[in-house]
């Protein structure tokens, strides 16, 4: 009796892990790639001054689930190359506007020479030049609050235009 | 909207941007500590020489910061003028208007609990 009790209990379970939900292998992650340079005018301080920002390269990359795509996380490393140099990285949220329209929102982090941080915002338009490669161009506002390179009741903004590469991997 | 439409748009935005880099506002020499030489930091927008700190001058051990029997100016009504002579008295005279006459010392330090003579 209880051999037979053991086999019922082995064979439900075993019923149970052939039929269970696989929801798993209906997702599958979306992975793009892309690098952008960007460059424009920055501002703040007491003075509200205004000045020319620095140049900066974006590599980066981008994951998304193919059951929402419109949902995309966003991550990259940041190089300052001119007039000084600097480096750092971002996360980022963004939301697919359509088609070629992708707006996000994140925070981002200059870490050498000196730290700097603050949230950023942007919109980009992704043109088509192939089946899985985009030039992508758009504006971006950044705001740095925090860091041991900003003087003190200073709130850094800095307003660029960037343009670069996506390709879908 | 067509292709010569956006590309117009974009022009005008790079346009924008490059007016506002090159002519408006107050330019800036920095905004972060970073745009400056090294030796040098970031204040009101220009990179200027660091303040030095508070003693670094007249700390020779003397807590008024002079050396008696020597004159300094003290116009700023917060020094001191000292001018003693030997043998003959000595002056303390503080822009504050305190003044300490005396004679027949040779020491030439004032003491206010010194009677004079």
């Amino acid at each position: 009796m209880t051999g037979r009790r053991t086999f019922a209990l082995v064979l439900l379970a075993a019923c149970a892990w052939g039929t269970r939900p696989d929801v798993a292998h209906a997702q599958q992650y979306l992975i793009g790639g892309s690098i952008a340079a960007s460059s424009g005018v920055e501002g703040g301080g007491s003075q509200n001054a205004l000045a020319r920002t620095r140049t900066r390269l974006r590599i980066g990359g981008d994951v998304r689930i193919d059951e929402s795509p419109d949902d995309i996380f966003e991550f990259a490393a940041i190089a300052e190359v001119e007039p000084r140099s600097g480096f750092g990285a971002d996360i980022r949220y963004a939301r697919a506007a359509g088609d070629r329209f992708v707006v996000d929102v994140g925070l981002l982090g200059i870490v050498a020479p000196a730290s700097l941080y603050g949230a950023c915002a942007s919109f980009n338009y992704r043109l088509p030049i192939s089946k899985r490669t985009q030039i992508i161009v758009g504006p971006e506002a950044d705001f740095f609050f925090l860091g041991s390179d900003l003087p003190d009741g200073t709130v850094l903004w800095e307003l660029r235009l960037q343009g670069g590469l996506r390709v879908d991997l | 909207m067509s292709t010569s439409d956006r590309v117009r748009y974009a022009l005008l935005a790079i346009f924008l941007v490059a007016g506002a880099a090159s002519g408006c506002g107050a330019v800036s020499d920095c905004l972060r500590y970073s745009d400056c030489d090294p030796g040098l930091t970031c204040a009101y927008g220009s990179c200027v020489f660091p303040p030095q700190q508070d003693g670094a001058t007249g700390d020779d051990g003397n807590s008024l910061g002079f050396d008696p029997g020597t004159t300094a100016s003290g116009d700023s009504g917060t020094g001191f003028v000292v001018g003693g002579e030997a043998g003959s008295g000595f002056v303390v005279a503080a822009d504050s208007g305190f003044v300490v006459n005396g004679s027949g010392s040779d020491a030439g330090i004032a003491d206010t609990d010194a009677p004079a003579e």
